[in-house]
């Protein structure tokens, strides 16, 4: 796995890099039909999740946290429709309540989609509905904290994680700037598979769902040129996340 | 929990677009385009947080932040800041260790939206909006048995409030969102340990006021309210940079 990742790392940044110089060549702002390409970091601080079948059935909660470096790809057709896809890397974090933090270094792939419209009667505010579908490729995890006990010692972690994001967002033009407010439902499906250094005991495999699935949008896109944007953005509720990054229309 | 982020989601959006048809100008609470603030500030807080590898409920861990701001406004509706200084922190208002000052730094963001224009002498009003990340390292602490523990402090906050200017005088509430991760690591026969502690309950709100003297003096205070004890205390010039400084 940790080759698939070096190879896919390397080709990752030369398509970045291709996109970049073609979009930053490109970047007019023309009206839709245009395409659109972003970076952004995303770093998530915290989702609390509980535990389905733990090693220790006594510690049966813990904390997760992400860091990801993406990039996005796609076309608008129109002024209201988007539909493109993302892909990245980075590192998932899982702090388990027995004390241990396993460290997991992840490529994402993903889908997403955006379906926009102005209010006539507002100038300047609309609304937009969002949804995203990401995966993180298995991979194995790195202990960088130890668990109070040593009964992973000497295991393997495997983490397999995917989420499904839609939002729904009021939009407002203003001074440059475009503010969006709303709310975010986030599904995930992550599971942990451990493989223990002893053949007896074989494997454990648990499913880690997040307490909270519902959470608070806020975001601010500034205008730094024609067709060129920064983008910022917090959730709060089922997850405490930002994100930042810029965007490009060509 | 779902309740309250989908009434604050809805509440927002709803913020957001009545602030559509409103004018500009400025209230106070927010630095003007091109104007730079320097100050310091105390900002002693103290709340409930859980521990959350044993889930215990601890009363009152306190963090003592004093240090150096600056504010920006970057246009008219957005502004930015940064923070210099030294944290202290007590993980248990019970408990004998205490790590002392170190260093901390911060960065944010804020802006507004104005929602409501006096055409002369009367109340602005306008929709404002904050994130600030803050984070310090306070001295490490050795315990009795010789073990040493070192902290990690994080905190997060987000604002959505209603600010208010009238002459020299601006006041302004509404909710705010904190994340707090106080943390402490220490070695192990096995390896390096971490735990922690989080905030017992992120929502809550804010409330404060200050007075801007002969534009250029800026005292603000504020007190949150809900799961965090304490207050900030700024006190700030405020310079207009002249024509081609930034702006």
């Amino acid at each position: 796995m940790k080759g698939n990742t070096a190879a896919f790392k390397n080709t990752l940044i030369t398509v970045c890099l291709a996109l970049c110089t073609l979009a930053v060549a490109a970047a007019q702002g023309l009206e839709p039909p245009r395409g659109r390409f972003y970076g952004m970091v995303e770093r998530i601080e915290r989702v609390e999740y509980s535990e389905r079948a733990p090693i220790r059935a006594a510690y049966d909660w813990g904390r997760l946290a992400a860091t990801r470096w993406l990039v996005g790809f796609g076309l608008e057709p129109d002024a209201v429709w988007y539909g493109g896809g993302v892909a990245g890397l980075g590192v998932n974090e899982v702090h388990s309540g027995e004390g241990e933090t396993v460290d997991y270094d992840a490529v994402f792939l993903g889908l997403e989609g955006a379906y926009r419209r102005s209010l006539t009667r507002m100038p300047g505010a609309g609304f937009r509905a969002t949804a995203r579908f990401l995966i993180a490729l298995p991979d194995d995890g790195e202990i960088t904290d130890v668990a109070r006990d040593s009964v992973t010692d000497g295991a393997r972690a495997e983490l397999s994680w995917n989420e499904l994001t839609l939002g729904v967002a009021a939009l407002l033009d203003y001074d440059a700037m475009r503010f969006e407010t709303g709310l975010e439902y986030c599904s995930r499906d992550i599971s942990q598979k451990w493989t223990f250094p002893d053949a007896s005991r074989n494997t454990s495999r648990s499913t880690l769902t997040p307490d909270r699935d519902l959470g608070v949008r806020l975001g601010v896109a500034l205008l730094i040129s024609e067709g060129v944007e920064a983008r910022l953005g917090m959730t709060v509720g089922h997850q405490t996340a930002f994100r930042g990054g810029v965007q490009v229309f060509f | 929990m779902l309740k309250k982020s989908a009434c604050l989601g809805v509440w927002l959006s709803v913020m957001t677009l009545a602030a559509a048809e409103a004018s500009s100008s400025n209230v106070g609470w927010s630095p003007q385009q091109g104007h730079l603030r320097l100050g310091g500030f105390l900002h002693p807080v103290a709340l409930d947080v859980d521990e959350y590898d044993n889930r215990i409920r601890v009363k009152d861990s306190d963090l003592d932040y004093e240090g150096l701001e600056i504010q920006y406004g970057l246009t008219e509706a957005l502004h930015m800041s940064i923070r210099y200084g030294l944290v202290s922190w007590r993980p248990d208002s019970e408990a004998p260790e205490r790590f002392d000052n170190g260093i901390a730094w911060g960065i944010g963001l804020g802006g507004t939206v104005p929602v409501r224009r006096a055409d002369h002498a009367g109340i602005d009003c306008d929709l404002g909006w904050a994130i600030a990340y803050d984070r310090g390292q306070p001295d490490a602490v050795t315990r009795l048995d010789g073990a040493v523990f070192d902290a990690e402090l994080e905190w997060w906050h987000a604002d959505l409030l209603l600010a208010g200017g009238y002459d020299q005088f601006y006041g302004f509430a509404g909710l705010r969102y904190t994340q707090m991760d106080l943390t402490y690591t220490h070695d192990s026969s096995r390896g390096r340990r971490r735990g922690g502690f989080q905030e017992a309950d992120p929502w809550g709100g804010v409330v404060g006021g200050g007075i801007v003297w002969q534009n250029g003096v800026v005292l603000q205070g504020e007190v949150p309210l809900g799961n965090i004890d304490g207050y900030k205390l700024a006190l700030m010039v405020d310079i207009g940079l002249p024509e081609g400084w930034f702006k």
